[in-house]
């Protein structure tokens, strides 16, 4: 099974990062979507079938906790990975309470990236 | 905060990006390769812990960073705009490790990292009532310094 993929960062070099290390991955992605921010990245999600979102926290326009809590009062329904640089606890039991099925700390290895998707999506990839 | 924590904090943040996310290795330079940088930017924090980050370069080791962040080709390097931006998410990612490790139980916000002068990076050093920590590493054919300021610890 092919999944779609939306990556959400105010970063390009960033979005191209986790793109790069996700193809050379084992996972079957049919489709990368990119978004800067949390609107841009609803946008997306309202018009395309997306299967995981993997997002940054500190974002303009619309940050990462916004997102997070706009997913959750809608009646979209995809998992979502939370990518960023913060490592601290208060901050990752605060995404989990708000939804987010994932938390991955920068630096990360690219397996540690494929292991998690794999254990959120899962397994259906692997 | 001990300021050998501080230090080994930075040390060991700024080891951790390097090696796992731009596959490069880091060394200890000597402390006059400093004055040979050129590539300036600074990221600032505030919430629990308050201070900034600076990072000054050289331009071989952000070419060489860029490229193996971004998986250039040898024969389409990325372009200045590109570095510039490598080089915003590497101090984004070392500003983050080394707070993160400092204290696990404070929120904090890192601010969007910027360019800045090499007058302005001069002039990043330890205030009263802070903690400061430079560090200078050798990176591929080129060098890294940082310089780590803490200004309002709890």
């Amino acid at each position: 099974m092919a999944f779609q993929v939306l990556i959400v960062d105010d970063s390009p070099v960033m979005r191209t990062f986790i793109q790069r290390v996700m193809k050379s991955s084992e996972f079957d992605v049919s489709a990368y979507f990119q978004a800067s921010n949390g609107k841009e990245a609803l946008e997306v999600l309202g018009r395309e079938w997306i299967d995981v979102v993997l997002t940054d926290i500190n974002m303009p326009v619309m940050n990462g906790e916004e997102l997070l809590r706009s997913i959750r009062s809608s009646a979209i329904e995809v998992p979502v990975v939370v990518v960023t640089t913060d490592a601290t606890d208060v901050r990752v039991r605060e995404m989990l309470t708000l939804g987010a099925k994932g938390y991955l700390t920068k630096p990360f290895a690219p397996e540690a990236l494929r292991l998690e998707l794999e254990r959120v999506l899962g397994g259906a990839n692997a | 905060m001990p300021e050998f924590s501080l230090a080994q904090a930075v040390s060991q943040a700024a080891e951790d990006v390097l090696s796992t996310m731009f596959f490069t290795l880091v060394e200890e330079a000597p402390a006059e390769v400093a004055n040979q940088l050129d590539f300036e930017t600074r990221i600032a924090f505030r919430g629990h812990w308050a201070g900034s980050l600076a990072l000054r370069c050289s331009t071989d080791a952000v070419a060489e960073m860029a490229s193996n962040f971004l998986g250039s080709d040898f024969d389409a390097p990325p372009s200045e705009a590109e570095q510039q931006a490598v080089m915003m998410e590497l101090a984004n990612m070392i500003c983050g490790a080394v707070l993160s490790k400092i204290g696990s139980e404070g929120l904090f916000e890192l601010l969007p990292p910027e360019p800045c002068s090499a007058a302005s990076f001069a002039d990043d050093s330890a205030a009263p009532g802070s903690h400061f920590v430079e560090h200078t590493f050798g990176v591929g054919l080129g060098a890294l310094c940082l310089k780590f300021r803490l200004d309002d610890a709890p």
